[in-house]
């Protein structure tokens, strides 16, 4: 999958998707990315072309058994950061999603998007609170989505990329 | 600090008939940045001191329609004016008009005829001393309220003790309501509807969350509690330094539990059953804790024990939403209209500061280390820094692409 990296000249940003393996996390790539490759692996990989230089490259990873196939410090080292996906309504994926930021946040400084997904559902709290996100700090934001609206994926990942753009040059 | 007219003037309040001794006066006094105000008869005086609680009084004690003996006596029973610093001023005074107003602790006596700029020295002095101490002056003369996460029972208490201050505590946490009554800033009765003096006031100081407001004001009730403040405050320390040392025991005191139906030969005594009985409809640590309306730490030591009997369990029963914290932030949510709580609740729930253990370790990681390759991650990991490889405009591009339709 790889492969797809060949134009150098190419500006590549790069942003893993984590869920558990009852999260909806794929639906983050396979309704933003025209064409999703599935690894051996278990990680799912798409490109989105933003202009014809500039592309994010989104990797989607389950928790559950794939997390130690990853490459972490050759993607971390080069990601814009990464949003974690849980079922707000599944206690398992809530405790998955916990100790997923646990041992991510000790070892990325780089930005975080805590996504809660509630699909259909009404909003659990007010509109007020979570509009766009929870800060918890500069780089941690906490939000709620919709894995079954393209809409509600593209604002959280509209979300991570205002987290970086305060980083950026 | 505020006035009626100007927040950033300090307001005196001049009582007396028109003339050119009293004109010459308010006129000096706004001389030196002063916010004045002129009022010929005590009982619209009194009005405006409750309405508006000027910064200082200066009064004649020879008034029309109330006399300056009954003006100070309606100040300092007031709450909202019993603070403020009074100056009388008056001709040939009455000896006994004299000491009653020393008895009721007006701040200082001046005989007309006066020197109006000695008169302006003498309450710029009193402002002064006002300044100082002008947060605690406010704290005591308004009363005030709170989170009992930022000032907890016993930090008021002494708070009281230290000014001799007399009120009311009143707090609340979830559904209880109690209150702690203070005279002269000693603890003399509390409340809890259903409890003993005594045991409402232990109750109370194990109150590390809810909100109180004190109100300052004289009280007239008899003495129910006996032990000194000093006692009280040892007590309350020890009681909360065990709560936290059970709480710590136990998982997080908004987990939800629910009670299992102990097996009939099962020996549980009266106050575990009346413990348990609380959760077979399933709610928080907390919330059980709350509702049985016991003692706090023994309440928590019940539940200790009914978790290690397996008699309590964490998860929410079947028909049950399952949504682990949802009642945390629906409660905060309703009640506060801020997000700050919501947020809190939220962050404390995903930022435990708990080793990550157990997961597998990154690829490069495991390649250093010999053994197995789901060894707890090594403490001395650098964290990989972020470095942004997109520049501002790029990732602006990238950002508008995901906010088209």
């Amino acid at each position: 999958m790889f492969e797809l990296m060949q134009n150098t000249e190419k500006k590549i940003g790069e942003i893993l998707v984590i869920g558990s393996s009852n999260s909806s996390h794929d639906s983050f790539l396979y309704s933003t990315c025209p064409r999703v490759m599935k690894s051996d692996q278990d990680i799912i990989f798409g490109e989105l072309k933003i202009e014809p230089e500039l592309s994010l490259f989104l990797y989607g990873v389950s928790s559950n058994g794939a997390y130690n196939k990853i490459a972490w410090d050759i993607i971390a080292r080069k990601m814009l950061g990464y949003i974690i996906v849980f079922d707000w309504f599944d206690e398992a994926s809530c405790d998955i999603a916990q100790k997923n930021i646990d041992f991510l946040g000790h070892r990325f400084e780089a930005p975080l998007i805590i996504a809660a997904d509630i699909k259909e559902k009404p909003l659990p709290i007010k509109k007020t609170i979570v509009d766009p996100y929870i800060s918890f700090s500069g780089k941690e934001k906490f939000t709620f989505c919709n894995s079954k609206s393209v809409a509600s994926i593209k604002s959280v990942f509209a979300s991570l990329i205002d987290v970086a753009i305060n980083y950026a040059n | 600090m505020p006035g009626p007219n100007n927040k950033n003037k300090y307001v005196v309040l001049v009582i007396d008939s028109p003339g050119p001794e009293v004109n010459q006066l308010v006129k000096n006094l706004a001389e030196t940045n002063l916010e004045v105000v002129h009022i010929e008869d005590g009982q619209k005086a009194c009005e405006f001191c409750e309405a508006n609680r000027p910064h200082v009084i200066i009064t004649e004690l020879d008034l029309p329609v109330i006399s300056g003996v009954q003006l100070f006596r309606f100040l300092k029973n007031n709450f909202i004016t019993s603070q403020i610093p009074i100056i009388v001023t008056t001709k040939e005074p009455k000896l006994e008009d004299r000491i009653k107003s020393m008895e009721m602790g007006i701040d200082d006596y001046i005989e007309k005829p006066y020197f109006p700029e000695e008169v302006v020295v003498r309450v710029h002095s009193l402002l002064n001393e006002t300044r100082n101490t002008e947060k605690s002056r406010w704290i005591i003369n308004h009363g005030f309220k709170g989170d009992l996460e930022e000032m907890n029972v016993l930090d008021l208490i002494k708070t009281m003790e230290l000014s001799r201050t007399s009120g009311i505590i009143y707090l609340t946490r979830g559904y209880m309501e109690g209150q702690i009554f203070v005279n002269n800033g000693s603890i003399i009765d509390a409340f809890i509807d259903g409890f003993e003096p005594e045991q409402a006031l232990t109750h109370m100081l194990t109150w590390l969350k809810g909100t109180f407001w004190v109100s300052i004001q004289q009280i007239e009730r008899t003495r129910m509690i006996n032990e000194n403040n000093s006692k009280i405050l040892s007590k309350g320390t020890r009681l909360i330094q065990q709560w936290k040392d059970l709480a710590r025991l136990l998982p997080p005191l908004n987990t939800s539990l629910k009670a299992i139906t102990p097996a009939k030969d099962e020996q549980i005594s009266h106050p575990e059953k009346q413990m348990l009985d609380r959760y077979y409809e399933p709610k928080t640590i907390m919330q059980g804790i709350e509702e049985s309306k016991m003692d706090n730490l023994h309440a928590l030591e019940l539940v200790r024990s009914l978790l290690q009997k397996g008699l309590l369990i964490k998860g929410a029963a079947p028909h049950q939403v399952k949504d682990p914290f949802a009642q945390i932030v629906f409660d905060h949510a309703q009640k506060k209209e801020s997000g700050e709580s919501t947020y809190n609740q939220i962050t404390s729930y995903f930022k435990r500061d708990q080793d990550p253990g157990g997961l597998p370790q990154p690829v490069a990681e495991r390649n250093n280390q010999a053994g197995d390759p789901h060894n707890n991650p090594s403490p001395h990991v650098q964290k990989i820094p972020y470095r942004v490889f997109l520049s501002k405009q790029e990732l602006k591009r990238v950002r508008e692409f995901f906010s088209k339709k």
